[in-house]
């Protein structure tokens, strides 16, 4: 049997491709996530992160190209290849009829034994107390804790989560982003499949950008924001116009005044620090001083339904 | 083995499985109740009777005929339900509760996994089978005796001659075990039918009507005119009625073979086209 290749990576997609009918749901994705990272794999609804997961997970077949986790692909290797894999596609499902120990201790007896991380399971995600209650009694935010549970029972190295937050509250999207922090602070790799930019932000040391099928950007956060532009930062001062006139000279900066009446400074990082001091020479208060960059939120719908979302040779 | 009593305790948990196995104990009450308030009365000459009416008459003297006589009325459409309830909904239902991601990502490959739920559900229709059995000869014998059974010289139909002047108490029960195991072979067969429309339909209802109208297709051919037997006897049809040959002065045990062989030719096939479907298929749910 093939074992995991150490210098593989944790997730190598190739060309990967699934069409469902006439409908093409991923159209050659080449997408490489590195080991121990936090890899946010960001899209709308229906841009394929889903389809994609399922792949990876071996639930089904892609109809062309090949996922690879640590080296071994599921469709060939079946099973065998999710060694050290664990995850969930959409809401986590268990058997509403049994207990949420019950059906732990079914997921360990599948994985072949590890019944002693049960109950280390269920108190890693606080569900220790309900442990006895029946599945179908479960809240979704329950059964969401209760997958990462089911998923840690494996002692995996790569988490694929899809959505985890999807139909919590607000307290309980922030116990399980603060869950998904802890674990990828043990140096697990994460794949965290999101719909929402400030989950990514939050929790993702890289990220994907899926639009129908295609990759769209892949990179780090501030390779994104350099990507599109706003090298520039905005200030709120006490004197605009003095400010303008006190600053006019520093080399390499440039500064403007909005209509709102806030400085808008194109400056890198230096230049930027020169005009704090100028301003405070000058006797100009700073009560603010933002990066002027678009917010991710914009960046997202830039890269899913602006102009790049049709760049058939995006990223 | 760890997996398959997984599906057994899953199936333990279902109140439908539970439904199965007390509907299978309550049919020979039935069948009592009706014997109780209109007992079957010799009318006419003995060589004309039919298979049922001699059973109904032996009932008179002893109870232990009970689970024959019920399993006559209940072979057609009764037992085949109440196996379909698992058979048609076993692999269905994981469809149903969207519970297939969860168990197909884990260590179990996916035939392992079939072939628990299909040993669960060969399972689940012997125990059906087997309630039966024991909760007729219970009754029957506390409603009418567990006394031997006397009955003779009359054409059981299909070939077969009941004319065993006495059977004791304990052949007649070593003769319903094996009748439940020979009957067992066409109803496991057809569950294997089931099986297969419920690992490729994923839909429980119309799994277990498409295998109820696959059995009753079988056996009513067996009713239809100028049907040879050279053409019954390779269908499940004569399977069916196959364990009435056990009921004879000797055990007929050539009948009985046959029904074995031709059970397994019929329940191979569909369990093979579920095992390569399931093995492939996307999981979308």
């Amino acid at each position: 049997m093939n074992q995991p290749l150490p210098d593989a990576p944790a997730i190598r997609l190739r060309g990967l491709r699934k069409e469902f009918g006439n409908i093409v749901a991923l159209d050659g994705i080449d997408l490489t996530v590195p080991t121990g990272s936090v890899f946010g794999y960001l899209g709308p609804n229906g841009a394929g992160k889903t389809t994609s997961l399922r792949i990876m997970l071996g639930l089904i077949r892609p109809t062309d190209g090949s996922a690879e986790l640590f080296g071994r692909d599921p469709v060939r290797e079946g099973v065998a290849a999710l060694e050290g894999v664990a995850g969930f596609v959409e809401a986590p499902t268990f058997y509403p009829y049994l207990s949420g120990r019950q059906n732990l201790h079914l997921l360990a007896d599948l994985d072949g034994g590890g019944h002693d991380r049960v109950e280390e399971g269920l108190a890693v995600v606080e569900l220790a107390d309900r442990g006895d209650d029946k599945v179908g009694g479960y809240s979704q935010g329950m059964r969401q804790r209760l997958g990462l549970a089911g998923a840690l029972l494996r002692r995996p190295r790569l988490l694929l989560l899809d959505e985890p937050t999807n139909g919590l509250d607000p307290a309980g999207m922030r116990d399980m982003r603060r869950l998904v922090a802890d674990l990828a602070s043990t140096g697990l790799t994460v794949l965290l499949s999101s719909h929402l930019m400030v989950e990514v932000e939050q929790l993702c040391t890289e990220l994907a950008v899926i639009a129908r099928g295609r990759i769209r950007f892949a990179g780090t956060l501030p390779q994104l924001r350099d990507r599109h532009g706003g090298s520039g930062y905005r200030l709120r001062v006490t004197d605009a116009r003095r400010a303008r006139a006190a600053c006019g000279d520093l080399p390499d900066v440039k500064v403007s005044i909005s209509e709102s009446g806030e400085l808008l400074v194109d400056a890198d990082a230096d230049g930027a620090a020169q005009l704090t001091v100028r301003l405070g020479r000058a006797g100009v208060g700073i009560y603010s001083m933002l990066p002027d960059a678009p917010s991710l939120e914009a960046l997202f719908f830039d890269l899913t339904e602006g102009s790049s979302a049709s760049d058939d040779a995006a990223a | 083995m760890r997996v398959y009593l997984w599906e057994m305790r899953k199936l333990a948990a279902q109140r439908r499985t539970l439904v199965g196995l007390i509907a299978a104990a309550l049919i020979p009450a039935g069948f009592a109740i009706g014997l109780a308030v209109s007992p079957a009365k010799q009318t006419t000459s003995i060589k004309n009777l039919d298979p049922d009416n001699v059973l109904a008459l032996a009932y008179n003297s002893s109870g232990l005929v009970l689970p024959f006589i019920a399993l006559f009325f209940s072979s057609l459409v009764l037992l085949p339900l109440l196996a379909g309830l698992v058979a048609g909904d076993i692999v269905a239902t994981e469809d149903g509760n969207q519970t297939l991601k969860t168990v197909l990502t884990r260590s179990t490959s996916r035939l392992r996994l079939l072939f628990a739920k299909a040993a669960a559900t060969a399972t689940y229709v012997l125990t059906v089978l087997l309630l039966f059995g024991i909760s007729g000869t219970v009754i029957g014998a506390l409603a009418a005796g567990a006394n031997p059974v006397t009955i003779g010289g009359v054409p059981l139909g299909g070939g077969f001659i009941l004319k065993a002047p006495s059977i004791s108490v304990a052949a007649i029960l070593g003769r319903l075990l094996i009748v439940l195991l020979v009957y067992a072979a066409p109803l496991l067969a057809v569950s294997a039918w089931g099986f297969m429309l419920s690992t490729i339909s994923r839909n429980s209802a119309a799994s277990i009507v498409g295998m109820l109208v696959f059995s009753f297709a079988n056996q009513i051919i067996g009713f239809l005119p100028n049907i040879s037997t050279s053409v019954t006897q390779w269908l499940l049809t004569d399977q069916f009625t196959a364990w009435q040959a056990a009921l004879g002065t000797t055990i007929d045990g050539g009948p009985l073979r046959h029904a074995l062989g031709v059970s397994a030719l019929y329940a191979i096939p569909p369990l093979l086209l579920s095992a390569w479907w399931f093995n492939r298929r996307d999981v979308l749910v």
